[in-house]
């Protein structure tokens, strides 16, 4: 068996506390992960596309998206991450507290891996965040890290 | 002999009173045809006296109505050409100067009269019926015209003022309209602060709930009683938010009613609170169920309620719980009877009322918001809602609700042997 590498992980949220919770919650996780946050959409798309403060970013394994997102919001940066061959393989996680049957319709057409609605309970929450972590960096074959 | 005979007979006979013999058969014949004559002519004439003055009376009683009513009538040719007119509200029309009888109502001098008098006078003349119109001078005096044909490709024109009426008409549709306005702000209020309160308190419970997982047993005893009371709160008001975010959406989620059988309905909500009903041991009997005319999913959420209520204001070992239907009318009176502890008849109309809780939070848990709910579903859907119930009687809370389609005769049999 392979040395465990360490996951890499981009958070989209604009909400400082929903980022430190998320954070502390991979914390708690038994995979080594390294979690990098960006505040909204624009952000997001310039750290994928390693343009300007971030031309050193590193490739994401999985990327946690949130709908509501300043300027840039989350069904925008999802269609833009599809539409471009190097990045549409990543998969995308879709972590937003709307449960409205519209977002997610609009979410699956737009091409995200997967739609999950943020419990409100925080032992929920790490649930999650742990099946996550088990379904998309253990269970789940990707394509090998290649191009970027 | 008739004189107008006998004037004649003179003529011809120079005075003398003899009549030749051959004449006088014929000459009988005449006098007694102009006996005759004279005779219907009388008649005739009486007659004619009679129905003139009879005429006459008519007449003044019709002036008199003419006065009784504040009406102008008038009466036009095709063209609108005044003929003639009774009553002189000149106000109706604008306050023409020129005299009424020979001016077309065309050219009476507001355009808000004029026009909507020619549009009508144009409508009569074309379809031969009576057109009602209302028109306004100035958004100030409102008035109601009726026209309608009359002999001689004529038209009688009716106008009456109904200002007040009007007025208050406006005034109760304005009124509707607040209301409807406050109410759906109201509304929308209650739906954007329970939605909009979500956010940050899920951010103060999720870290409280952090605060509790990483830190308890590691500061103080106190320490340990704050969060826990912190995390209680937290969770509380979430339950209430739930509660409130679920009361606004019985308008702002409702469906048009359709025909539900409500037996299909208790069903899924039995299926539901299985656990609660395995755990409590409690037994949930029936009569046969109707089909209602309702919205299904605040009748999921009705019965889902009053059934759960049955169940946690209960401390038999066994509860009881039976759901009653019967005819009320023309309406379904249904019920959710059990045999729990039971509230004080004082109470029986604010436990319906939202945030109402009539047992301190340790004692039975809740938000008080389940029973407000039941009224608002129940009263959208025009029904009425009630508890009968005194301590340690159990309670029986019923409502009212149109059948899904006319009940039909000694169903309820049929119903019974089918289940």
């Amino acid at each position: 068996m392979q040395p465990q590498k360490t996951a890499e992980i981009l958070l989209v949220e604009d909400n400082p506390a929903d980022v430190r919770l998320t954070m502390e919650v991979m914390r708690e996780s038994k995979m080594r992960n390294h979690v990098t946050a960006v505040g909204d959409g624009e952000e997001a798309l310039e750290y994928l596309q390693r343009r300007g403060r971030h031309a050193n970013a590193i490739r994401p394994d999985l990327i946690l998206l949130d709908l509501n997102l300043p300027r840039k919001d989350g069904r925008e940066v999802l269609q833009e991450i599809k539409a471009i061959e190097e990045l549409r393989r990543i998969p995308v996680v879709v972590l937003t507290t709307s449960k409205a049957e519209e977002d997610i319709c609009r979410t699956y057409d737009l091409h995200a891996n997967c739609y999950i609605t943020k419990p409100m309970d925080l032992d929920k929450f790490i649930e999650v965040v742990r099946q996550i972590e088990d379904f998309w960096l253990t269970i789940v074959s990707l394509p090998d890290r290649t191009g970027l | 002999m008739h004189r107008l005979l006998k004037r004649q007979l003179d003529r011809h006979t120079a005075g003398s009173e003899v009549v030749p013999e051959p004449w006088r058969a014929f000459v009988d014949a005449v006098d007694a045809a102009y006996a005759q004559a004279d005779n219907d002519r009388t008649m005739l004439e009486r007659s004619l006296d009679l129905s003139s003055s009879e005429l006459l009376q008519a007449n003044s009683e019709l002036a008199a109505v003419f006065q009784a009513f504040p009406d102008l009538f008038l009466r036009l040719n095709r063209v609108g050409t005044i003929l003639d007119h009774k009553g002189d509200d000149r106000q109706a029309l604008g306050n023409p100067k020129r005299r009424l009888r020979g001016s077309r109502v065309q050219d009476l001098p507001l355009r808000d009269v004029a026009e909507p008098l020619a549009a009508a006078l144009a409508e009569v003349v074309d379809s031969g019926e009576l057109v009602r119109i209302e028109y306004a001078i100035g958004s100030k005096r409102y008035y109601e015209a009726r026209l309608l044909p009359v002999l001689d490709n004529q038209v009688l024109m009716i106008i009456r003022e109904i200002t007040d009426r009007k007025l208050a008409e406006l005034a109760l549709a304005d009124k509707a309209r607040d209301l409807e306005r406050s109410n759906g702000e109201l509304q929308q209020f209650a739906y954007i602060a329970s939605h909009d309160l979500q956010e940050p308190l899920r951010t103060v419970q999720s870290y409280l709930q952090l605060l509790r997982r990483r830190y308890r047993s590691k500061l103080d005893q106190d320490a340990d009683e704050f969060i826990e009371f912190a995390v209680e709160g937290a969770q509380r008001m979430r339950h209430l938010i739930t509660d409130l975010l679920s009361f606004a959406r019985v308008s702002s989620r409702a469906r048009p009613f359709e025909p539900t059988g409500l037996d299909q309905v208790v069903d899924s909500v039995l299926r539901s609170l299985e656990v609660a009903i395995d755990e409590r041991n409690a037994t949930i009997t029936r009569d046969p169920l109707p089909v209602v005319n309702a919205d299904r999913n605040q009748l999921l959420q009705l019965y889902q309620n009053l059934i759960s209520n049955a169940l946690k204001f209960n401390e038999d070992p066994k509860p009881r719980v039976h759901l009653g239907a019967e005819q009320a009318g023309s309406r379904w009176r249904l019920s959710v009877r059990d045999n729990g502890i039971g509230l004080n008849p004082e109470y029986a109309d604010k436990v319906f009322e939202i945030f109402k809780r009539l047992y301190a939070k340790d004692e039975y848990e809740g938000t008080g918001i389940g029973l407000a709910i039941c009224k608002k579903i129940v009263e959208r859907h025009g029904g009425e809602i009630g508890v009968k119930s005194s301590p340690g009687e159990g309670s029986t809370f019923w409502f009212t609700l149109a059948p899904g389609h006319a009940p039909a005769q000694g169903n309820d049999h049929a119903t019974a042997e089918d289940r």
